[in-house]
This record gives C-alpha cells, sequence and structure tokens, in this order.
C-alpha cells in the first residue's frame, strides 16, 4: 500500500515537472522589417509587418522594440504587396502549388472536379501549416443547360433545364460544398445549348435565397446585361462586342456588382500573342520552370488575330473602371493561352494597358477580390489577415511588370519554395561577384549586406554599415563599417553579414570555389571571413585574413575547408574580433572565385 | 518466474545500497550536472546563449545516463561478484533476471534523476525552452539510450574482477564520452576523429536527441537507431557469455 503511494505520488511529480517546463510562448513572431507595402488599400513607407502561426498580427511603423524576440526579416528597399488572388480560374492537379511560386496565393475555381474541391477547400483554414500551395475556393460544378457548355469536357455532371428545378439544383450545389455559384449564360446560344432567361432568374434568386453569392459566365454584351438585370453578383468573363455599354454600366453600378474581365483568355480567343514578355521576365530566373508551360500559353487561335476585338475587350475595361464597376483579376487558368499563376502577372499588365494605374490593378487580384466575394482573411495586409504576401526587389506602383520581381513569396508565413523535390543547394560557379556597393547594400544573391554583432547574446561590441567614397579610389564607392568590439563577452564580433536568401535557409553549394577575394584597407589586424552552414548550425566556419591601412587586394582562400560544409551556405560575413578593439574597415568588390 | 514482491524487495535493496555509496552516487549526480552548470550556464558564451544551453543539456544528458549505466551494473555486479554474493543469489530460488531487472530499474532512476535535474537547470538557468513532446521525447530517447550502456556494464562487470572493473569503465566512459564529442560538439574535431565518432554508441545517442531539438549534424535517424541497437545486442551477447562463464566458475 505505502509503496503503492510512493509509486503514484512519484509518477505525478513527474508528470507535474514536464508539464512546467518551458514552451515556447506564442510570441514567436517574425516581422518583416522597413519595406515599403500596399496593404491593400494603401502604399504605407518604412513599414515593418509582424506575423504569427500564419496571421498577420500588426502592421506598422517602427515595431521591432515591440516584439524583442522575433526573427527579423530586412526588407529594406523591398515592396510587399498581399499575395494575389486570381478570381477566375480551373484548378485540379497541381495547379495550386503551380500557382503559389508565382505568388498567387489563393484561387477562385469556377468550374472543377467536387472531389478536387472537397479535398482541398479544408486547407484554406489551416492558417499556421505550411502547406507550400495556393488557398482554394470553388464554385464546384457550374450551372447549365443540358448540352450546354461545361459538359464538354469529358465528365457527366449534373444540368438544369427548367427554372422550377432551380432551389434544388442550388440546394445540391451546397451540399456538394460549393462557396459560390456559377452559372453559364449565352442568350445568342453560339456554340451551344444554354439555360432560358427564366432559368438564370431562377438560379440566382435559389443561390442568394441560401446567402450564396452567384456568378455569371458571359460571351456577350447581350448576356452581361441579362445577367446583370436578373441581379447576378458578378460577371466572370469581359466581351469584345463593340457596343454601347451605358445601360449596363448604369445597372452594374447600381447593384455593385463586379466582373472579372479575363482578358489573358480573351487574347488568347483572339490570337493576340501578350504572353511573351511574362515568359521572358521569369524565364529570366531558373527557379521558375517556364520551359514546361510555354507551350500552354500559346494563343488558341493560330490565324490572324483579331487585333481590333481585342482592343475593344481592352476598351470595354477602361469604360467598367471609369464607371466605376468594381474590377477583379481572373485569368481562367488553365485554359489555353493561359496558366495557374504566371497568367496573373500578364493579366494585371493587360489591366493597367485597360486604363488602370498599376496600384488599381494590384486591388483588382487582392483587396477587391476579397471585398466582392466576401473572403474574411485575405486580399489585405492587415492584423488578423493570413501572412500572405510577396517581396518584390522593384516598385510595382511605377510599373506593374515589376510584381515579377519577386524576391521572395510568404504563404501562411512560410516562405515558398522552388526545390522542394530535391532540396539541394544551388551550384554557385566561380567568377561570380557578390557586391561593388556601387548602388547600395546588395548582393548577386537575394539579400543584403546587414550588421551584426555579439550583442544578439549579450555582448557589447557596435558597429555601423555606411556607404562610402573617397579621392583615392576615383569617387569608387566603397562598403565602410566602423565600429568597436566589445569586451564583455569571449568571443567577439562586429563586422558586415550576407545572407544567400532572404531567411538564410536556402542553401547554397561553394564546392566550387577555391577563394573569397575582395579589396580592403583599415585598421591594420586580423579579420574573419565566417561562412555559414546548415549542416553546422552552431557554429560558422572562420578563415582569418590580415588588412592593411593602404588599399589592397585580398584573397581568402577557401578550398581546404570541409566540403560537406561548403555544400551547403546559408550566408557569409566579415568580421573584426578581439584583439582588435575600436576599428574601421573598408571592403569593395567582393567575389567568389 | 519474477515475483512482484520479492522484485520490489530486491529493486529497494539494490537501490539502497546504491544510495548509500558515495562514490557511485556522488560523481554519477554531481559531475554531469557541475560540468553543464560551468560549460552550459556560467561560461555559455562560446556558440552563444540558449543555443548552447541547449546543446550541452542535451551532450551532457548523455553523460549523465552513461554513469548509472555502466557504474551501476558493472562495478556493482563486479563487487558484488568478488564478495560471493552473486553466487550466493546464483543458488537462491530468486531468477537470475530478477537481479539483473533490479539493476536496470535502478539504473533508469539513477538516470531519471539526473535528467531532470539536467532539465531544471536547462529550463531555469538557462533559457531552454522546447515544446512539450520535445522535452518528453528527449527524456524518453535519454532513459531508452541508457540500454546499451547497461549491458556494456554487465558484460563488464561479469568478466572482470572488481577493482579493476572501476578503472576499465572509466578508462571507457571518458574518452567515449569525449571523442563522441558530449564536451565539445564533434563538429570542431579534425576529420579524421569525426569519422572515428561514428563508432561510439555516445555520439549515436546524443545526435539522436540533438535531432529532437533540431542540432544534429544531419545523419540519418535510422543510422543512431541501429547502430544503438547493434551495440546493445553486442554487449549484451558480451554479458551472456560472461554470466556463464561466472556460473561455472
Amino acid at each position: 500500500m505505502k509503496k503503492t503511494l510512493i509509486f503514484i505520488i512519484a509518477f505525478t511529480a513527474i508528470g507535474v515537472f514536464f508539464s512546467v517546463l518551458p514552451t515556447p510562448k506564442g510570441s514567436v513572431h517574425t516581422v518583416i522589417h522597413q519595406a515599403t507595402v500596399f496593404n491593400g488599400e494603401q502604399w504605407l513607407t518604412n513599414t515593418d509587418i509582424v506575423f504569427s502561426q500564419g496571421l498577420i498580427v500588426e502592421v506598422g511603423q517602427g515595431l521591432l522594440a515591440s516584439y524583442p524576440n522575433a526573427t527579423i526579416i530586412d526588407a529594406q528597399s523591398k515592396y510587399i504587396i498581399p499575395g494575389l488572388i486570381d478570381a477566375h480560374t480551373h484548378a485540379w492537379d497541381n495547379a495550386l502549388s503551380q500557382a503559389v511560386k508565382y505568388g498567387v496565393t489563393t484561387e477562385l475555381d469556377m468550374f472543377t472536379n467536387t472531389i478536387f474541391a472537397i479535398s482541398q477547400r479544408p486547407k484554406r483554414d489551416e492558417h499556421q501549416r505550411d502547406v507550400q500551395q495556393a488557398d482554394l475556393f470553388s464554385a464546384g460544378t457550374l450551372v447549365t443547360s443540358p448540352d450546354g457548355h461545361g459538359t464538354e469536357y469529358g465528365f457527366t455532371i449534373a444540368t438544369i433545364s427548367s427554372p422550377e428545378q432551380a432551389q434544388a439544383f442550388v440546394d445540391a450545389r451546397i451540399a456538394e460544398g460549393s462557396d459560390y455559384i456559377k452559372i453559364v449564360y449565352d442568350v445568342k446560344r453560339r456554340h451551344r445549348p444554354s439555360i432560358s432567361k427564366d432559368t438564370l432568374n431562377a438560379v440566382i434568386d435559389a443561390a442568394h435565397h441560401r446567402k450564396l453569392l452567384a456568378v455569371v459566365h458571359i460571351g456577350d454584351y447581350q448576356s452581361a446585361l441579362d445577367a446583370a438585370n436578373a441581379g447576378a453578383d458578378g460577371l466572370v468573363h469581359g466581351f469584345m462586342d463593340d457596343v454601347d455599354l451605358q445601360p449596363l454600366l448604369a445597372a452594374m453600378n447600381d447593384r455593385q456588382q463586379f466582373i472579372i474581365p479575363t482578358l489573358s483568355i480573351l487574347a488568347s480567343m483572339a490570337g493576340q500573342q501578350t504572353t511573351q514578355s511574362v515568359i521572358n521576365d521569369f524565364s529570366a530566373k531558373p527557379r521558375f520552370n517556364t520551359a514546361s508551360i510555354k507551350e500552354q500559353l500559346t494563343t488558341i487561335r493560330s490565324t490572324q488575330p483579331h487585333v481590333q476585338a481585342f482592343q475593344q475587350a481592352k476598351d470595354n475595361v477602361g469604360a467598367f473602371a471609369n464607371a466605376g464597376v468594381l474590377i477583379l483579376a481572373g485569368t481562367d487558368a488553365p485554359n489555353p493561352g493561359t496558366a495557374h499563376g504566371i497568367s496573373l502577372h500578364n493579366e494585371l499588365a493587360l489591366l493597367v494597358d485597360s486604363g488602370l494605374t498599376p496600384t488599381q490593378a494590384i486591388q483588382a487580384a487582392t483587396s477587391n477580390v476579397a471585398l466582392a466575394f466576401n473572403l474574411k482573411n485575405r486580399g489585405y495586409l492587415k492584423p488578423q489577415m493570413k501572412a500572405d504576401f510577396i517581396v518584390l526587389n522593384e516598385n510595382p506602383a511605377l510599373d506593374i511588370t515589376n510584381t515579377r520581381s519577386i524576391a521572395a513569396i510568404y504563404k501562411n508565413g512560410f516562405i515558398v519554395r522552388y526545390n522542394d523535390d530535391e532540396k539541394k543547394s544551388s551550384l554557385v560557379d566561380p567568377n561570380t561577384m557578390i557586391s561593388n556597393f556601387d548602388n547600395d547594400l546588395s548582393s548577386s544573391f537575394n539579400a543584403m549586406w546587414q550588421h551584426t554583432t555579439d550583442q544578439r547574446f549579450g555582448g557589447d561590441s557596435t558597429i555601423s554599415l555606411i556607404r562610402a567614397d573617397d579621392a583615392q579610389r576615383d569617387g569608387n564607392v566603397y562598403l565602410s563599417l566602423t565600429g568597436s568590439v566589445g569586451q564583455k563577452l569571449g568571443y567577439a564580433w562586429a563586422g558586415a553579414y550576407l545572407p544567400l536568401s532572404i531567411d538564410a535557409k536556402q542553401t547554397f553549394d561553394f564546392s566550387n570555389i577555391s577563394s573569397v577575394t575582395l579589396n580592403a584597407k583599415g585598421s591594420a589586424g586580423n579579420y574573419r571571413l565566417l561562412i555559414f552552414s546548415n549542416k553546422q548550425p552552431m557554429r560558422p566556419i572562420e578563415v582569418s585574413f590580415s588588412v592593411s591601412t593602404q588599399w589592397q587586394k585580398i584573397e581568402i582562400p577557401i578550398n581546404q575547408l570541409s566540403p560537406a560544409l561548403l555544400g551547403s551556405v546559408t550566408a557569409i560575413a566579415l568580421v573584426a574580433g578581439k584583439p582588435l578593439n575600436d576599428f574601421s574597415l573598408n571592403i569593395d568588390d567582393v567575389w567568389l572565385n | 518466474m519474477i515475483s512482484l514482491n520479492s522484485f520490489s524487495r530486491e529493486f529497494i535493496l539494490d537501490f539502497k545500497m546504491a544510495w548509500r555509496e558515495p562514490s557511485f552516487v556522488l560523481p554519477t549526480l554531481s559531475f554531469p550536472i557541475l560540468f553543464y552548470v560551468f560549460f552550459g550556464i556560467l561560461f555559455s558564451d562560446l556558440g552563444g546563449g540558449e543555443n548552447s544551453a541547449t546543446y550541452l543539456m542535451v551532450s551532457y544528458g548523455v553523460f549523465g545516463i552513461m554513469a548509472p549505466a555502466l557504474f551501476g551494473f558493472g562495478a556493482t555486479v563486479a563487487a558484488e561478484r568478488d564478495k560471493g554474493w552473486l553466487a550466493l543469489k546464483q543458488i537462491s530460488p530468486m531468477p537470475a533476471s530478477q537481479y539483473i531487472l533490479a539493476k536496470l530499474f535502478n539504473a533508469l532512476l539513477f538516470s531519471l534523476i539526473v535528467i531532470l535535474i539536467l532539465f531544471s537547470i536547462g529550463a531555469v538557468f538557462g533559457n531552454v525552452v522546447l515544446a512539450t513532446s520535445q522535452w518528453l521525447l528527449l527524456a524518453g530517447v535519454m532513459l531508452l539510450g541508457s540500454l546499451p550502456f547497461c549491458a556494456l556494464g554487465l558484460a563488464v562487470g561479469f568478466w572482470v574482477k572488481g577493482n579493476s572493473a572501476t578503472a576499465i569503465l572509466n578508462l571507457i566512459f571518458l574518452p567515449s564520452a569525449f571523442l563522441s564529442g558530449l564536451a565539445i560538439p564533434v563538429f570542431m574535431f579534425p576529420a579524421w576523429l569525426q569519422q572515428f565518432a561514428l563508432l561510439l554508441p555516445p555520439f549515436h545517442l546524443s545526435q539522436l536527441g540533438l535531432k529532437i531539438v533540431d542540432m544534429d549534424l544531419g545523419h540519418a535517424v535510422g543510422l543512431h537507431i541501429t547502430a544503438l541497437i547493434a551495440a546493445t545486442a553486442l554487449f549484451s551477447i558480451l554479458a551472456i557469455t560472461g554470466y556463464k562463464r561466472s556460473l561455472s566458475q
């Protein structure tokens, strides 16, 4: 009895012990520091975005001090826009993972296999997970007449033939999980049969009765007008008719209806080749595997292009925009001439061609979609929104094609990876210039030089980095480090740190690199080159080099270092340590040879 | 047959004997804790703060569970053999497995005490922060991971005479702990010495533990587990043949 008691007490004590051991608090924040941010409504300069568990916590200036334990990602001189939403796609297979690689973090599907939709929808609520794919909202099965558009794809779907069936038909879609109702309506019945105007009205009413949005596929002005008058929430295509739009614009403004012009697919149908520029821009970066989708991006129509018809489609979009109709960006991917993800960048450019400003075009692919489809936690960069955003190198407000200058994409707060399957290090070739500091602190890798000191570990070393020039160097700008090595820690350091990717997680293979060279002058003494590898997270490899008070070219051999570590480099740094005290170090022209 | 009552008597007897033996208790409990306090907490500037406190909590944890396993088994079995006590127990109605099992549970109990103290120090003074699952898994891996060292201790205990057993165990314990990177991380060794560490069970156990906190060298989990199972099997065979030899003497 006594023994049993001792046993129970001992076990309880151990249980209590493990339950009080410290665990990570909710304070695992990441701060994207000092970016120029478009929050879905306006541009904010010098702004920090704080996120945790896949959700944005705070957006504003000078937030760093409030989150002392946060991971900080320096985004100075970067531009951040919300993750893009493609408002018209057809998603199956690897569509969602393909889309996210181009910054499309949400897709609104307008008709797909219900099984795909059912299996993918729940993932959009798992905001804390590293999903590496876009979130999906889906209409599921579309609403069309027997033999109507939508029935030609080789699998049988339910169809509707009279207004009386409307409520039951809509309820069946709701049972399948449809997020909104997508209706095909073609008053001219040009290619295929279509539901009647009465059925159109009845289905829209039935959807509204169940508090669902009803959106309508149209291909011409008259169909659009019928759909608008029937009270549809939005039109999911534009059209190429050259007509007086006034009655339609008035009707749509009255009812606050939106339009998704899908210029990408209209261009393809008109035989207007518009995709070359996105292919060129993305194929310049090998991580985007454009070779496999080039074929898909060629137009449907291969004969003489209908230049005038496509110009009319764009003019119509301009008219909608001028009239104040809400415009949403959608591509109709993956129909011929379009592909998931990449085509939305082309759609944005086509919207700007049609008369939208670049910022309006970005809104069309972010906050407008959230507004129109009542999407709760996306489309903006504000507290409680998903941490879905794109970090850009160039300003997209000046030139919409800068949405292609992608530095990094975050989905649920996790960086989108490109070599997920292999996780191989990218091989770095000899004779790669890292930085010459002539324009800024940027490097040929996807990140900038930052300061680093032992303050992280409680030390008292200090450092400042500035770009400077002097007459001796004919005005050639270099990086100037001034600082002091502290006395508090045995292992003190201060210097400049260069992550090779924005979060210093991507690995690079330096096996072919025999040395690092740089021009340097400074306080005479020994400095250290640090090479960080993810194989050795505790401590970087160190190679020391000496600097004199005159400019000289310094070669730091690294070919004797462990191949395993050189194969997985994540960052480098140039630092001063003991016995140096106050020091200055000027460096320029850093190369890998 | 193992009777629960006689087993618990044997267990308590064994525990009291160990507990009253300062040459066992003091070094077993104090060494890993002293080392951890010095190198993991007070002088943790090298490598840096919480990182090194976490890393060294794992490596001194391995160090800490090795001592009760090796000495609790090896030294006591050898001493009891010398005194003729083992022979007495062998002819008593108590099964031999009970004798071993009581010692095994005692080794695990001492290991657990070392782990709990190290975890407390790491958590309170080293700012070590882990998910509850990581804490539990780490403790579990350490306890299970003491099995190869128990087997090794037993083998030495059956093969070597009392006085020399302690000496031999010390010769195994300290160098293998050091060469496995428990005091200084393996990656700071020259390459040939790093290769050598692959032959040592403490290296594999510490790598398993470090994998839980994401600080390992990146070998496959299977390699470490296989190595530890192989070591347990090898030492167990040595122990069994040693035991049979002691029966025939």
